[in-house]
């Protein structure tokens, strides 16, 4: 083995760092095109089975709502549960959602500077009161429905549903 | 002396790798994490809400024709209907459909044709009031509103298609079943905007 050896090379063996490079290249491209930093600091809740669109509208702050099988979350704070998708019988009938009218109204309040009762001190940003909604794919329109009436109620009329591009 | 420089000066020289390793290995963490494997987009809505519609109702003249087109979804058909001031009810029910639902196939291409008759008559329209039935689902709601709220027109150069919008402004309202003699109706928020 010796004898077949080059000059200057060791008998140590060195590590082909050559097609390691090439893999991380490879990925490397692969992970900046399919980058995207988060939309307005949205993180999908991973409980949620979002519908397919092609729509391509544009992410603006908003008030963050998730409908999974099992609760309602305002700002990933639980606020209404849900059995296997179904809110409450009561509120059907009442047609609208008490605490998430409350919360919503909380928030309402907070976008529009009126809990420090200084407009200035509005959060620029968020200046414009809009429902971001989260729901699963199967949810049914009553339910979705409940929701935006609810946030109607607190009063949001502009509502963006979160949709997984096709 | 020279001779060994010159043997040293004739052997490959390997380059460093382990630089180029370093900055990959804190790169492609970085990415991974920022990575978005599945887009997330959104599809803007409202609810109904109340007009003042007597200060406007002066001002309704001038404005250009438009209608606003009715989405009403039952369990076994959709129907499209459209209302505007300043246009004749003829005109109107002309331009009215409605499609069988047959085993949970909904006529998209049909309501999508339809809405491209409405808007070619009536460039200026933009709206669409949409009112399932409560059993709807919403996979099924984002698929209407795909194909009422923009129209395939062609394919860029890169490839990607081409879209127009059509009825991009959705509302959101709710669907009463027929009562005796009482007719559908919708039931808006805000103090009950029809």
């Amino acid at each position: 083995m010796k004898g077949v050896m080059r000059k200057g090379e060791s008998e140590e063996g060195r590590l082909m760092l050559t097609p390691l490079l090439d893999m991380f290249t490879i990925i490397l491209i692969f992970l900046i095109v399919s980058f995207k930093a988060q939309d307005k600091g949205f993180e999908p809740n991973e409980m949620v089975d979002l519908p397919e669109s092609r729509a391509r509208s544009v992410f603006k702050p908003a008030v963050d709502i998730a409908i999974t099988s099992d609760e309602l979350t305002v700002e990933k704070e639980p606020t209404v549960e849900l059995d296997s998708g179904e809110f409450d019988d009561a509120h059907y009938d009442s047609e609208q959602i008490p605490p998430l009218v409350e919360k919503l109204e909380a928030y309402y309040k907070k976008i529009q500077g009126e809990e420090v009762g200084d407009e200035e001190l509005a959060d620029p940003e968020t200046d414009e009161p809009i429902l971001l909604v989260q729901a699963d794919r199967e949810l049914d329109y009553r339910s979705l429905y409940l929701v935006l009436r609810s946030g109607a109620l607190a009063g949001f009329t502009k509502y963006r549903l979160a949709i997984a591009k096709k | 002396m020279f001779e060994k420089w010159k043997r040293a000066a004739e052997e490959p020289v390997d380059l460093n790798l382990i630089p180029v390793m370093n900055l990959f290995m804190v790169l492609i963490p970085f990415l991974l994490l920022g990575a978005a494997f599945v887009h997330i987009g959104v599809i803007p809505t409202s609810t109904p809400t109340q007009k003042e519609s007597s200060s406007e109702k002066a001002d309704s003249d001038d404005e250009p024709d438009s209608v606003m087109a009715n989405l009403v979804v039952t369990p076994d058909a959709i129907e499209l209907t459209f209302s505007g001031s300043n246009i004749p009810e003829s005109k109107l029910d002309d331009l009215a459909e409605r499609w069988p639902i047959s085993e949970g196939e909904y006529p998209l291409e049909e309501l999508q044709t339809a809405l491209r008759r409405a808007k070619e008559q009536y460039p200026e329209s933009n709206t669409v009031t949409v009112l399932p039935h409560d059993d709807f689902q919403y996979q099924d709601l984002v698929d209407i509103l795909d194909h009422a709220r923009e129209q395939k027109v062609g394919e860029r150069a890169n490839g990607k298609d081409e879209f127009e919008p059509l009825f991009p402004v959705t509302v959101f309202s709710k669907f009463i079943p027929p009562d005796g003699e009482s007719g559908a109706e919708t039931r808006g928020e805000n103090g009950g905007d029809r």
